[in-house]
C-alpha cells in the first residue's frame, strides 16, 4: 500500500493525472475525477505475490536437464569449496553469499519467488548460472499482476478536508 | 361506528442542499403541539465521494418551552439515532425516524464529510390532532 505522499508523487509524475487536476484546480469547490486520475497513475504498475517454491519447482520450470543442472550449480556455487578467499572482489563475495542463500532456502522449500529482493537475486545469477530466458522463467512461477492504486486513497491523496486540493 | 380522523402536516428540517466539506448543517422543529411522526433523511455523495462519511443525527430537547438554538449534542439536544452516508461514490442513502408523541422538539444535524460536499435533506410528517366522530 503506497502512501499519501507516495501516491501525490506518482500523480505529479504523471502529465495525465495533473492534467485532470488541473482542470479543476480553480474551481472554488473541485470535484475532481478521482477515478480517472487514479487509472492514470495506475498504468504500468505491477506487483507480485509471495509464493514460496524448492528446488523441485525450480527444476520443473526451466525443464529438464536446464532445471537439474542449475539446480546442481547453485549448490556448487554455493559450496565451501566456492568460498571466496581472502582478497576476493566484493561481487565475488556477493555471488557467492548470494547462492548460499538461495541454495538454503530451495532446500526448504523456501524460496519467495514473489519477493523482490529474491527476484533481484536471480538477477544476479543471469550469466553466472542462469541465462536471461531462464531467470524469466524463474520469475514466471510468481507472475506480475496489475497493481492498481485505490481510488479511495488517491481521492484522500487529493483532498484536504476543507475540499481543497493537497496536490 | 365511529371513525378516527388523523390531521397531518409536512414539515420541512432540513430542505436538499449541498453540505460542504467540513460543514455542518442544523434544523430544528417544535413538536410540542404535534403527537408524533415520521422522520425522513437522505444523505447523497457526489460522483466523487468524500473522504470521510458525513453523519446525520436526530436529537431530541426535553424544553417545554421554545425550541431551543440549535447545536451539537450535549446539554440541551439528546442524541436519539444517528447514520452514515458512507464515503463510495454517488451513494444515495435514504432513512427513516419515528418520532414518539414525547418528543418536544426535534433537530437533525449532517456533519463529518471531509474532502467533497454532500447532498443532505430532513424531513418531517407530523400528526397534529385526532378526532373522532
Amino acid at each position: 500500500m503506497l502512501t499519501r505522499a507516495e501516491i501525490q508523487a506518482l500523480i505529479l509524475a504523471t502529465p495525465a493525472a495533473m492534467a485532470l487536476l488541473d482542470a479543476v484546480r480553480s474551481d472554488p469547490a473541485p470535484v475532481p475525477d478521482t477515478v480517472a486520475i487514479a487509472e492514470a497513475i495506475s498504468a504500468g504498475r505491477t506487483r507480485t505475490e509471495s509464493r514460496l517454491i524448492g528446488d523441485g519447482e525450480v527444476s520443473l520450470a526451466l525443464g529438464v536437464p536446464a532445471g537439474p543442472l542449475f539446480v546442481m550449480s547453485l549448490e556448487d556455487a554455493a559450496s565451501d569449496a566456492s568460498r571466496p578467499g581472502p582478497g576476493a572482489a566484493s561481487e565475488e563475495i556477493e555471488l557467492f553469499a548470494t547462492a548460499r542463500q538461495a541454495w538454503r532456502s530451495l532446500q526448504k522449500g523456501a524460496f519467495d519467488i514473489g519477493d523482490s529482493s529474491v527476484r533481484a537475486a536471480i538477477d544476479l545469477f543471469v550469466g553466472a548460472l542462469l541465462n536471461a530466458n531462464q531467470a524469466a522463467s524463474l520469475k514466471a512461477l510468481s507472475p506480475e499482476i496489475p497493481d492498481p492504486v485505490p481510488e479511495f486513497d488517491v481521492r484522500c491523496a487529493i483532498l484536504a478536508d476543507d475540499g481543497s486540493l493537497l496536490v | 361506528m365511529t371513525t378516527t380522523t388523523l390531521t397531518k402536516n409536512p414539515r420541512t428540517v432540513i430542505a436538499s442542499a449541498s453540505n460542504a466539506a467540513g460543514a455542518t448543517v442544523r434544523g430544528a422543529i417544535d413538536l410540542r403541539t404535534a403527537q408524533g411522526g415520521i422522520l425522513t433523511l437522505r444523505i447523497t455523495n457526489g460522483g466523487t465521494g468524500p473522504t470521510a462519511q458525513c453523519v446525520g443525527r436526530v436529537m431530541i430537547a426535553h424544553d417545554s418551552g421554545t425550541t431551543p438554538a440549535t447545536g451539537a449534542a450535549g446539554a440541551t439536544w439528546k442524541q436519539v439515532f444517528y447514520f452514515g452516508g458512507g464515503t463510495t461514490a454517488n451513494a444515495d442513502t435514504w432513512i427513516s425516524f419515528e418520532a414518539p408523541e414525547g418528543a418536544m422538539h426535534l433537530q437533525v444535524e449532517f456533519s463529518g464529510n471531509t474532502g467533497q460536499a454532500v447532498t443532505v435533506e430532513a424531513y418531517f410528517g407530523e400528526v397534529t390532532s385526532e378526532s373522532t366522530a
